[in-house]
């Protein structure tokens, strides 16, 4: 187990590295010169020269590249170019917003996904698999947002049991964000729960022809304990496999998400970087998510050793 | 993953003879046709294809009109689908935005096979240690969430839809590469290629000939697939503000413009969610379709 998370550790910086290296690469592509533009429009041009050594543009890309990369590894990501704020004080307010959105949905999928993809493996080919199998197609095709932007419609606006906006902190009060995240935690997971219905209906066919699942059976134990004990641990490493890819993409979503439900999450912040060029921003949020991701992977690795003994 | 055939045998990919071909691309066609979902969403594409093509001799109102004293008007006999903030005729701009769509969709398209394909070609070809660290690259690009490395590539290349299209492109690019390596180590070692190789065929004609016909089965299934989530990326990147531009406008800016009415003009939201929802579904269903007609191997058991 341990020489797991140390493997996994060893890939994990080259790829950090390589990351921050891509994005710090892609500043070089920007078109226009961000120090042009901070200067203002009316700008002389000592001032604009002066800009630029404050930014420190005027120093050799490699040199700002490990100024940065030094700084990151202290926590400190550097400064917006336009704005001057701490990077790293930016993600910490926003990112927590982000991930208990993504988390929650993540339950949701995991909630709505399994027992709908093991109800419609074991009524395989009845009503309750087409109804399941259809829901999912469909589940997979919507855009979450606009899913999103229903939902708001119908029980927000017309029916009144859910704010409309207005985002209440966790740790400010928890019923109101529970309250409050409820339709956006359903628009954003729905896709990820199809998607896991789908793989584990898939799975868990496949498990209960295998042997030992009639082993088991033919030995007397009973149905649940068959199924529970038996097949479902088996059935469930795929699904762990698709939750972990789903945490990217949800992370991902949660950015649009994040905008139909005025949620004050990195979406926004990402957006309007985008927009205003403000590239360390940009920069930030790229290294962060990248790093949550490979935290994910690496627990669902761990959980797939702990699921089958035999890849630990 | 895609199934990929492992028992293809020395004559797959020899040159086939005309009726050979010919019975092949029937046999085709009848199993695609005895999927209704795959034909029903077939059809449904040609639909779009035909807006595409000639949405605006088909608009029945100037999509880009302003009519201020007709603004946010619900649906009605003369506005189908109601009008929008500027008094524009919806159904009008839902479909002239067709063609913007499904250009969108096409140039990612685009990005992604004309670089991942090669790339992968090349990964498969080269020495192992060269062609594992490219495909080591590739992993790490893959592990990130596509919308985010779409907004970074954004970050770098500004808002626009080209450039968000570009974008999504990347995103694919190392996903056809990781088809293509797989497809192409799967057949490169086979005895005939590499009696070809022996008596000194070129390896462009090896590619060409023993190599490609090889590879497009898995290809066009993994583009079909892509193509729904083109779409879906494309009305996402729309919708946040960073693709397409007004006063063009695709199907996801047309939702992203609604965004604020919710309160006052819901219909502004219906449309071209749903028109995307279905294109998205007709694009899967047709996929899933290929998929289950082509070749022994790709078929899968249901």
């Amino acid at each position: 187990m341990l020489a797991l998370i140390g493997r996994r550790l060893l890939v994990t910086l080259p790829l950090l590295l390589f990351v921050t290296l891509l994005v710090s690469l892609m500043s070089l592509l920007v078109p226009g010169d961000p120090a042009v533009q901070i200067a203002g429009e009316n700008a002389t041009h000592e001032q604009i020269e002066l800009t630029r050594q404050r930014l420190g543009l005027d120093r050799p890309w490699h040199e700002r590249y490990l100024d940065w990369l030094a700084g990151a590894a202290r926590g400190d990501l550097g400064n917006s170019v336009f704005t001057n704020d701490s990077v790293s004080q930016l993600l910490q307010e926003r990112l927590p917003v982000t991930l208990a959105l993504t988390l929650s949905a993540l339950v949701f999928a995991a909630l709505v996904g399994v027992p709908a993809g093991i109800l419609a493996a074991l009524r395989r080919n009845r009503w309750q698999d087409s109804l399941i199998r259809g829901v999912a197609t469909i589940g997979i095709a919507m855009p979450g947002y606009w899913l999103g932007l229903l939902l708001l419609m119908v029980f927000a606006i017309q029916l009144g049991l859910f704010p409309t906006i207005g985002y209440t902190p966790l740790t400010e009060n928890p019923a109101a964000w529970l309250h409050g995240i409820v339709l956006p935690t359903v628009a954003l997971g729905a896709p990820a729960a199809a998607e896991v219905a789908r793989q584990l209906r898939r799975s868990m066919i496949d498990t209960l022809q295998q042997d030992f699942v009639r082993t088991a059976t033919a030995k007397g134990l009973r149905y649940w304990m068959v199924l529970g004990k038996h097949a479902l641990t088996h059935a469930a490493n795929p699904v762990v496999t698709v939750l972990a890819t789903q945490m990217a993409l949800l992370l991902g979503a949660a950015v649009i998400i994040e905008k139909v439900f005025v949620i004050p999450g990195i979406g926004e912040l990402a957006v309007n970087s985008v927009i205003n060029k403000d590239l360390t921003i940009v920069q930030g949020i790229v290294v962060v998510t990248t790093l949550v991701i490979v935290v994910t992977n690496l627990l669902a690795d761990l959980a797939h050793a702990w699921l089958s003994p035999r890849t630990r | 993953m895609m199934p990929v055939d492992t028992r293809k045998t020395d004559t797959s990919s020899a040159p086939e003879t005309a009726v050979a071909h010919y019975r092949h691309r029937w046999r085709f066609l009848r199993r695609f046709l005895s999927h209704p979902g795959a034909v029903l969403g077939g059809a449904f594409l040609a639909l779009v294809a035909v807006l595409a093509m000639f949405g605006p001799h088909l608009a029945p109102h100037d999509p880009l009109q302003n009519n201020l004293g007709q603004v946010l008007q619900p649906p009605s006999g003369d506005h189908w689908l109601g009008t929008d903030d500027l008094g524009r005729d919806l159904l009008s701009r839902l479909i002239v935005a067709t063609r913007i769509t499904v250009q969108a969709a096409l140039i990612s398209l685009a990005v992604g096979v004309g670089i991942g394909v090669p790339l992968g070609l090349a990964a498969a070809i080269m020495p192992p240690l060269l062609g594992g660290l490219l495909m080591r690259i590739t992993d790490g690009i893959m592990a990130f969430p596509p919308i985010l490395l779409a907004i970074g590539v954004l970050g770098a290349l500004g808002p626009g839809l080209t450039q968000a299209m570009i974008a999504v492109g990347v995103v694919f690019v190392p996903r056809f590469a990781r088809l293509t390596r797989a497809s192409v180590q799967q057949v490169y070692h086979e005895t005939y290629i590499e009696a070809s190789r022996v008596i000194g065929t070129p390896l462009r004609r090896i590619l060409r000939w023993h190599v490609l016909p090889n590879i497009t089965g898995p290809l066009v299934v993994q583009i079909a697939v892509t193509c729904g989530f083109a779409m879906l990326a494309e009305a996402g990147l729309s919708f946040l503000g960073l693709g397409a531009q007004p006063p063009d406008a695709s199907w996801g800016a047309l939702l992203g413009r609604a965004l604020p009415y919710v309160n006052t003009a819901w219909w502004l939201g219906i449309a071209p969610g749903l028109l995307i929802t279905l294109t998205v579904l007709a694009t899967n269903a047709v996929a899933d379709g290929i998929g289950d007609s082509l070749g022994r191997g790709s078929r899968r058991q249901k």
